[in-house]
């Protein structure tokens, strides 16, 4: 099997990640400050916060919380600041986990939502959310790399212009993190989401949410903590205020050893390596006449190569791909349907091949190949 | 040939309309043929694993490949109102030879 649907969840995972979650299974995954001080893992949550904040420039670790993923992140963002009465600016390359809180909130009459245009490739222009921000505007909620077409926006400048609106300024780094470069502190994120399934190379059921010294947003569950106990309100101190329940120990576990592998392999090699495979994929396939490609060449973060074969729908491209040469690949509407009418490809979407730091040279020329031979179906008129 | 499974497909678009059926042996091209009595038959035998199509005009396209289990049907209507009974029929006709 090639897989190119990284972009869903990452596969493989490093070595290191599988043998640290077995290994995980061998003894008792009881909480951290109960355990004695030979175990080695006792403080393997607090040792992954400290390299998620190396790999995002995050100054204090303790502000980082785990969530499940990037969607618990976004909802806990979004639903725990005070927006109520006000707008909230996104764009239209948006994923369902922040179109949705928001719509929803915009149903119930508690807020407004503006959707920022983007290009054919996915791109959104600083400008063009300057001029979307009214005097109600509370917050900004940008996705920082497209999931369909990996486009990457210029957060550095978004932040500058949320902020001096007085808005919050939220990062979706569902696609980003682990994959291109994050700068919290410089770039001044108030909210960074994230998911650890994707380029952190961690399992499924893993992700977090930093927030910002001074912010505060409702957390979205309280309960249990394992300590101060006698407390019958959620504790106050981070980030124990927004982790009711058993945390998801296998998963953080997965989750600092792909950290661990991302910051000793090198973002920069991995992204080198990424963008090769992306060089060869635009060189091989670029000028083909039947294919119609909607990455694009700047502002990329070198990960997903998104297409159309002319005059087919994107599910029988997929299908055949995975059909007749076991090459799996994702197609639809990548859960972003906002997006659709700016590259053209409504009803049904595109094909996303999304390849990873262990995809291979001779994977993406399979790939290349099938894809020709796909051309050769007769097409829809 | 039975139909061991149907399987509605639930993705982004369109998966209201397809449906995926699981067969009890391996896709031969004598069963493609069979298939193919249905409508209009296109091959693809230059693929890594031939690939087929059937095309049966106003009704439903079948589609798969070689030596795999599964076939999906990508019918004009939702699943639950499309009757599949007469399909089944058909696939269930073919004798497989061993």
């Amino acid at each position: 099997m090639i897989y190119l649907n990284n972009a869903a969840t990452s596969f493989p995972k490093p070595k290191e990640v599988q043998d640290a979650v077995m290994a995980s299974f061998s003894g008792p995954l009881v909480h951290a400050s109960r355990t004695g001080l030979e175990r080695e893992d006792d403080d393997i949550v607090y040792l992954c916060r400290t390299r998620l904040a190396d790999l995002f420039n995050i100054e204090d670790p303790l502000q980082i919380v785990f969530t499940s993923g990037s969607t618990e992140a976004l909802n806990l963002a979004i639903k725990g600041l005070p927006l109520e009465g006000g707008n909230v600016v996104i764009t239209a390359i948006e994923h369902n986990s922040v179109i949705r809180p928001l719509k929803t909130l915009e149903k119930e009459g508690k807020i407004t939502v503006t959707v920022v245009e983007c290009d054919r490739n996915g791109y959104v222009y600083p400008e063009q959310i300057a001029e979307a921000i009214r005097d109600d505007t509370r917050a900004v909620v940008v996705n920082h790399c497209s999931n369909v077409t990996g486009a990457v926006l210029n957060i550095a400048e978004i932040s500058k212009i949320a902020h001096s609106a007085g808005a919050y300024f939220i990062v979706d780094a569902s696609q980003s993190a682990g994959a291109i470069p994050i700068d919290c502190k410089n770039w001044d994120i108030d909210l960074l989401a994230f998911t650890g399934h994707k380029s952190l190379f961690g399992i499924q059921g893993i992700g977090g949410l930093y927030i910002k010294k001074g912010i505060e947003p409702k957390p979205l569950k309280v309960g249990g903590t394992g300590i101060l106990s006698e407390l019958l309100l959620q504790p106050e101190g981070m980030p124990i205020h927004y982790e009711a329940g058993t945390p998801n120990t296998p998963g953080i576990i997965s989750l600092y050893a792909g950290v661990q592998f991302l910051l000793q392999t090198g973002l920069d090699k991995i992204i080198e390596h990424k963008k090769k495979l992306y060089q060869i994929l635009f060189d091989e396939l670029g000028d083909n006449p039947d294919i119609e490609i909607y990455s694009p060449t700047e502002h990329t973060s070198y990960s997903n190569f998104c297409f159309n074969v002319k005059g087919m729908v994107p599910e029988e491209v997929g299908y055949v791909l995975e059909a007749s040469f076991d090459i799996w690949v994702r197609t639809g509407l990548h859960c972003a349907p906002l997006l659709l009418p700016y590259l053209g490809v409504e009803p049904w979407g595109t094909v996303r091949a999304s390849h990873s730091y262990f995809t291979t040279e001779e994977e993406i020329y399979k790939f290349i190949d099938a894809v020709r031979k796909i051309t050769l179906i007769p097409k829809r008129k | 040939m039975k139909v061991v499974k149907q399987k509605k497909v639930d993705d982004c678009y369109e998966s209201s309309n397809t449906v995926d059926f699981l067969l009890s042996a391996p896709i031969t091209k004598d069963f493609v043929e069979h298939l193919g009595k249905l409508g209009k038959l296109l091959l693809f035998e230059e693929f890594d694993i031939p690939y087929f199509k059937v095309i049966v005009k106003g009704e439903y396209t079948i589609k798969g490949a070689f030596g795999r289990k599964t076939i999906r049907i990508l019918l004009p209507e939702d699943v639950e109102n499309y009757p599949l009974d007469p399909l089944v029929q058909h696939i269930e006709s073919f004798k497989i030879v061993r």
